[in-house]
């Protein structure tokens, strides 16, 4: 009798897990997405494609994401996954999730792929395109991104291009700010700052540029279409990629903490907006553009 | 119809059509972009109010969404704006009466979906365009990350608490239609105005030089060659003028060389006869048509041995092309006289040398054989007398003396002697070779004779006595018809008397027992030259034609031997030769008449007709 109270209690186990509780796929590794967004599906296959698993994400607009017990790693796509606090010894990665900085807020077992390439790759793109730059102005309010321009000395001595970093309290100082830096900047980019970018600041900021032939250059190719002369990023696929990686490398033993980029860059180019502000491309960077809009 | 109005009745319903077409996209599209824009202003004021209105729906302070309401309703110039919750309920209103309404139907729960446009009474005296926007709860900052990746505006996780509606007229947008509409009208009627105007001044621009071609072309075929037009500027009009100018004088020039060598071919006396290359007459110059009596057009296109069948070798040579010279042959008239013809054919060739045809030039031969005949009967005549001139001289005195004897013995012998009648043959025979020597006599001493002007109708008086008498033997009636005021002639009276008795001695010979033998006389003038004419006609059965050549030949008789010697009609042709005169004779069954004419003394009396 005992023996067989023993055999149902084994057979009861897996029916003990907290419903929507998911098991951790090879090696313990979650995938949460904020939504079913497009770009976060296209994060989604890079990560499979990483990993080399087939992990079925959590949606947050389904409900809070359940781990089991063996979950060690938690890849979580877009800002709102980000933010879910997840359990303490659980390392969390994060992508697709712009202006934000986990580490700074306390909290070691994270590891955030950044939506721009390093500070210098992207600056070295822009001079590509507007060889004259000498003054590269930036704008921002989360204070996330204040971290991702602490190499701009290194960038002015490299790539000769001053970077002039202005913070502003809040998004509703931007139309002060780009008159005090209009003469004082040859171009302008915005950083990957969610309480910054909305399509009235973005109105706003393409006016600006425009009228006083000052380009702006964007930080997701998506916005180089909004009126932005060009867009250095990398593709959604490719920061999915970055974050599978970085998952294996904890598995492997690798160190948890700090950023990780995408290991490509992509160039797009709005030919239209260029000829608004009279901007003249060079045509073998033009060439080379992967992705050129009329 | 003219051009003119050919193209004319082309443009005009054209530029009509097209007015009335581009009037018509005209007024749709204008419609659509005047309707458009009531529709963007309404939109864009629906969805910034809609942002405004969050707070107050969410505390559903009804005069906090009042004042957005009216500051929109002004800005859009807006008949009224609502808002609304989820189940249709009015929130606020611009009219306050409406608030607490509820729109329950189906049809308007459609309308306020987000951006959805609806145009109430289009038609009518108010339309109206209904916008609807929705009111979305407080954007998360969160959210602003999906615009950052997308570029795109989200309404993700978002809650809808209401709609705002607002009401915008389109009568504004309707009149302005209607004024662009009157102004596109008139700018398009004036417009086609002008442009009829220009048409007709440059169709006639380019119909002037149409015109003048009209005008040359007609001078042309009324035979004014060589007429020039005016030419305008460079274009394929005055170039066509330039060539029109060009062939004018061309054909000018050659129309005149057409028409001497026209003038050349009409006059020639001799005539002149091309023949195709199908063997059919292609050109009869004028002369050819007189001499066969064709008319102007007959002989064209028919075949050359119309004309020359009568000789089938000569036929052959100009229908087969081959050149000859002089050949001997007869044209046939065409109420089918022989004329004797010598002709020469040449070819003609174009320029590759390949015979297009023949040119045949012929000469009448029939005076000329006529002439010849009367020299080789004159030669004859003159043989033949000298011949009976020798011969009555040795035979005339022999004659004499057998006669004289003959006569001498008769009158010795007794009565009813046995050789009474011998004698008296030898006699009668005697005399008549007596007459006969006398009349070669005669015959031979013809030119011998002296002559003088002479009336000739007295010796056709004169002569007709002795006609008269033997006529009356028989049943012969003899005619007279004598001319008044004959000129007289240069004759002498006994031979000319002479002629008369012998044409009306063979009349009578011709009559036999009955008949009618008529003398005439008149004048006649031919060209320069003035005749007496004598005519002796009778009602006899005629000459053969085949011995009516030979009826002034010397000894030539058809009558039987011993009642004529064949030289009455030869001694007659041998007077008339001799006094410069002519004789011919035309003859048929029932009708024979000779025709001597005698050269007419320029002055001298007028003849007088005796009894």
């Amino acid at each position: 009798m005992t023996c067989l109270l023993r055999l149902l209690l084994i057979l009861m186990l897996p029916l003990a897990r907290p419903p929507g509780a998911v098991a951790a796929e090879g090696g313990g590794i979650a995938i949460v997405l904020s939504s079913n967004l497009k770009p976060y599906q296209e994060a989604l296959t890079g990560i499979r494609d990483a990993v080399h698993q087939d992990i079925s994400p959590q949606l947050m607009t389904d409900g809070e994401p359940v781990l089991s017990k063996d979950t060690r790693i938690v890849i979580a796509v877009g800002g709102k996954a980000a933010l879910h606090s997840y359990p303490d010894d659980v390392v969390l990665i994060y992508c697709l999730a712009p202006g934000l900085n986990l580490a700074a807020k306390g909290k070691r077992r994270t590891i955030g792929v950044e939506t721009s390439p390093p500070l210098q790759t992207m600056v070295s793109r822009l001079k590509q395109l507007q060889p004259a730059m000498k003054r590269l102005g930036v704008i921002w309010v989360s204070e996330s991104v204040e971290k991702s321009l602490a190499t701009k000395d290194q960038v002015k001595a490299a790539v000769g291009v001053e970077i002039v970093s202005t913070h502003l309290e809040s998004a509703d100082d931007l139309p002060k700010v780009l008159r005090k830096l209009k003469g004082s900047v040859d171009a302008l980019w915005l950083p990957p700052d969610p309480q910054l970018i909305s399509r009235a600041n973005l109105a706003t900021i393409q006016s600006f540029s425009w009228a006083n032939k000052i380009p702006f250059y964007a930080p997701t190719a998506a916005l180089a279409a909004q009126g932005a002369v060009a867009a250095i990023s990398s593709t959604f696929e490719e920061m999915g990629k970055a974050a599978g990686k970085a998952a294996r490398g904890v598995q492997q033993g690798t160190p948890v903490g700090g950023t990780v980029y995408p290991e490509s860059v992509h160039t797009t180019v709005n030919a239209a907006a260029a000829k608004e502000v009279g901007l003249v491309i060079p045509e073998a960077i033009m060439i080379a553009a992967d992705k050129v809009t009329q | 119809v003219t051009l003119q109005q050919k193209i004319l009745s082309f443009l005009v319903p054209l530029g009509l059509l097209s007015a009335v077409l581009t009037i018509s996209i005209f007024n749709s599209a204008m419609d659509a972009t005047l309707t458009q824009q009531v529709v963007q202003i309404a939109r864009s004021e629906a969805e910034s109010v809609s942002r405004k209105l969050v707070a107050g729906v969410e505390s559903r302070d009804e005069s906090r969404m009042l004042r957005d309401l009216q500051v929109s309703q002004k800005v859009a110039g807006a008949t009224h704006l609502m808002v609304l919750d989820g189940a249709g309920l009015v929130l606020a209103h611009t009219n306050v009466s409406e608030t607490g309404r509820r729109y329950a139907d189906p049809s308007f729960q459609k309308m306020m979906k987000a951006g959805d446009v609806h145009v109430i009474d289009e038609k009518g005296d108010h339309p109206l365009v209904l916008v609807s926007a929705p009111i979305w709860s407080a954007q998360e900052d969160r959210m602003n990350e999906e615009m950052l990746l997308t570029g795109q505006d989200t309404t993700e996780g978002q809650e809808r608490m209401g709609t705002v509606v607002i009401s915008v007229p389109l009568q504004g947008s309707l009149a302005t239609r209607v004024r662009m509409i009157k102004q596109l009208v008139w700018i398009v009627g004036m417009i086609g105005a002008v442009a009829i105007l220009v048409a007709i001044g440059l169709i006639r621009g380019i119909l002037k030089p149409v015109g003048f071609l009209k005008r040359g072309t007609a001078q042309i075929s009324r035979g004014e060659y060589g007429v020039q037009i005016p030419t305008f500027g460079k274009d394929e009009l005055s170039e066509l003028a330039a060539d029109f100018n060009r062939m004018s004088r061309n054909l000018s020039e050659t129309t005149i060389s057409k028409d001497f060598m026209s003038s050349v071919f009409t006059h020639m006396t001799e005539p002149l006869i091309v023949i195709g290359a199908d063997g059919l007459l292609q050109m009869c110059n004028g002369a050819t048509l007189r001499l066969l009596g064709y008319g102007e057009n007959e002989l064209s296109g028919r075949g050359a041995a119309v004309l020359l069948s009568a000789d089938p070798k000569a036929a052959g040579e100009a229908v087969n092309f081959r050149p000859a010279n002089d050949v001997d042959a007869e044209f046939v008239t065409k109420a089918g006289v022989k004329i004797p013809v010598v002709y020469s054919c040449s070819l003609l060739k174009n320029n590759n040398g390949e015979t297009t045809g023949s040119i045949l030039i012929a000469r009448d031969m029939t005076e000329r054989q006529r002439l010849e005949t009367a020299m080789r009967r004159s030669e004859k005549m003159s043989a033949v007398g000298q011949l009976a001139a020798g011969v009555a001289h040795e035979i005339n005195n022999p004659l004499g003396v057998i006669l004289g004897y003959a006569q001498a013995l008769v009158r010795r012998l007794p009565p009813a002697d046995a050789l009474e009648a011998p004698l008296r043959s030898i006699e009668k025979e005697a005399v008549r070779c007596k007459n006969l020597v006398q009349d070669l006599l005669t015959f031979s001493r013809v030119g011998k004779v002296e002559r003088e002007p002479m009336d000739i109708n007295k010796s056709v008086t004169a002569a007709l006595s002795l006609v008269k008498a033997q006529a009356k033997i028989g049943q012969i009636m003899v005619e007279r018809e004598l001319a008044e005021g004959l000129p007289l002639i240069l004759g002498n009276p006994n031979q000319i008397q002479q002629v008369i008795i012998n044409l009306a001695t063979n009349a009578m010979d011709a009559l036999g027992l009955a008949g009618t033998i008529s003398i005439r006389t008149e004048a006649l003038e031919d060209g320069p030259l003035s005749w007496v004419c004598l005519k002796v006609s009778d009602s006899g059965s005629g000459i053969p034609q085949d011995i009516l050549t030979r009826i002034f030949e010397p000894f030539f008789t058809t009558k039987p031997v011993g009642k004529g010697t064949g030289l009455g009609l030869s001694l007659v042709h041998e007077i008339v030769k001799k006094h410069s005169g002519t004789i011919d004779v035309q003859s048929r069954p029932g009708r024979t008449e000779f025709c001597v004419k005698f050269p007419a003394r320029r002055s001298g009396a007028s003849s007088e007709v005796g009894g």
